[in-house]
């Protein structure tokens, strides 16, 4: 079947068009988008306020994790008693290279899988 | 310069929607106004209901205002707008599943048919198709779109739309034949 259609359908459908009056419509569409304009300021206030109140209250333990998380990853795993053997091998003797390689492992796995 | 809100009537809308993007509810306004009846019809078409074609089509100027500040080329307003007007139908299709209160062409009443006005009737007739079929339909005669655009447009393939096209006319050529132009007749 082509593109063609039906030429008396096609007029049908034409005739049936008629040309709708609009200002109560129109008038209508724009009362709503007021009402939007006014959701969407609300709404970004509203998060805005709740972002300043999340970043209140969470600072502070959000910091002492931080802090925990920072002195766990940089405990050397293995002490040694040479100081000089000590800062050569500080980068691979703390938590944190074991879980820095097991990141780089988990990323390969997940790209063999994935992609 | 900014023309003034009583001179949009008089300005080409890639003008108007140049202005709409940048956020003027003025422009938008006038795009509403030129715009509307086109919508309006084209969502009566689809459910044959006016008072919801009404509320889908304020549906999709409301989408419109939402969204208009992401359209690319201000001449392309009219089928980006087409196309939001086919997602908010088929949305509320999807949602009000609109197969489920098709009729078949059999078990339609036709017996007032042409007593009320010709749009009346078509929407009737339309409203015996089920809703993929309408929806086809009602693009490819109402908005003549071939079918490759239809197909683009609501996502359906290809041969599906064709089918869909074929038995919708088929079905509305037997309702509406009361409006068929008459054969002259045969002299024996």
């Amino acid at each position: 079947m082509t593109d063609n259609r039906d030429p008396a359908l096609q007029a049908l459908f034409a005739a049936s068009e008629v040309e709708l009056p609009g200002e109560a419509f129109t008038a209508g569409v724009m009362e709503k988008t007021n009402g939007m304009k006014r959701r969407a300021i609300f709404i970004r206030l509203f998060a805005g306020l709740a972002l300043v109140a999340c970043a209140w209250f969470l600072s502070m333990p959000v910091q002492h994790v931080v802090n925990l998380l920072a002195q766990a990853l940089t405990t050397p795993l293995i002490h040694l008693h040479d100081q000089l053997l000590a800062q050569i091998l500080l980068p691979l003797n703390t938590a944190a290279f074991p879980v820095a390689l097991a990141v780089l492992a988990l990323r390969r796995i997940h790209r063999r899988l994935f992609s | 310069m900014r023309p003034a809100r009583q001179d949009f009537s008089k300005s080409p809308e890639s003008l108007v929607v140049d202005l709409a993007i940048t956020g003027d509810r003025g422009a938008f306004e006038e795009l509403v106004r030129r715009r509307q009846s086109w919508i309006r019809n084209l969502m009566r078409r689809c459910c044959g209901d006016a008072v919801l074609a009404d509320d889908l089509a304020q549906q999709v100027f409301l989408q419109a205002w939402r969204n208009i500040s992401r359209l690319q080329k201000p001449g392309s307003f009219g089928a980006w707008l087409k196309r939001l007007a086919i997602s908010v139908w088929l949305q509320h299709s999807r949602k009000n599943d609109a197969l489920r209160d098709a009729d078949e062409y059999e078990g339609a009443d036709l017996s007032q048919l042409s007593d009320t006005g010709m749009a009346m009737d078509l929407d009737r007739a339309l409203s015996t198709l089920t809703g993929p079929v309408r929806l086809c339909v009602v693009l490819s005669y109402h908005e003549r779109m071939t079918h490759a655009e239809i197909c683009e447009m609501t996502g359906l393939p290809l041969g599906t739309v064709k089918s869909h096209i074929r038995r919708g006319t088929e079905r509305l050529q037997q309702i509406l034949s009361a409006y068929r132009p008459k054969q002259p007749e045969d002299p024996q």
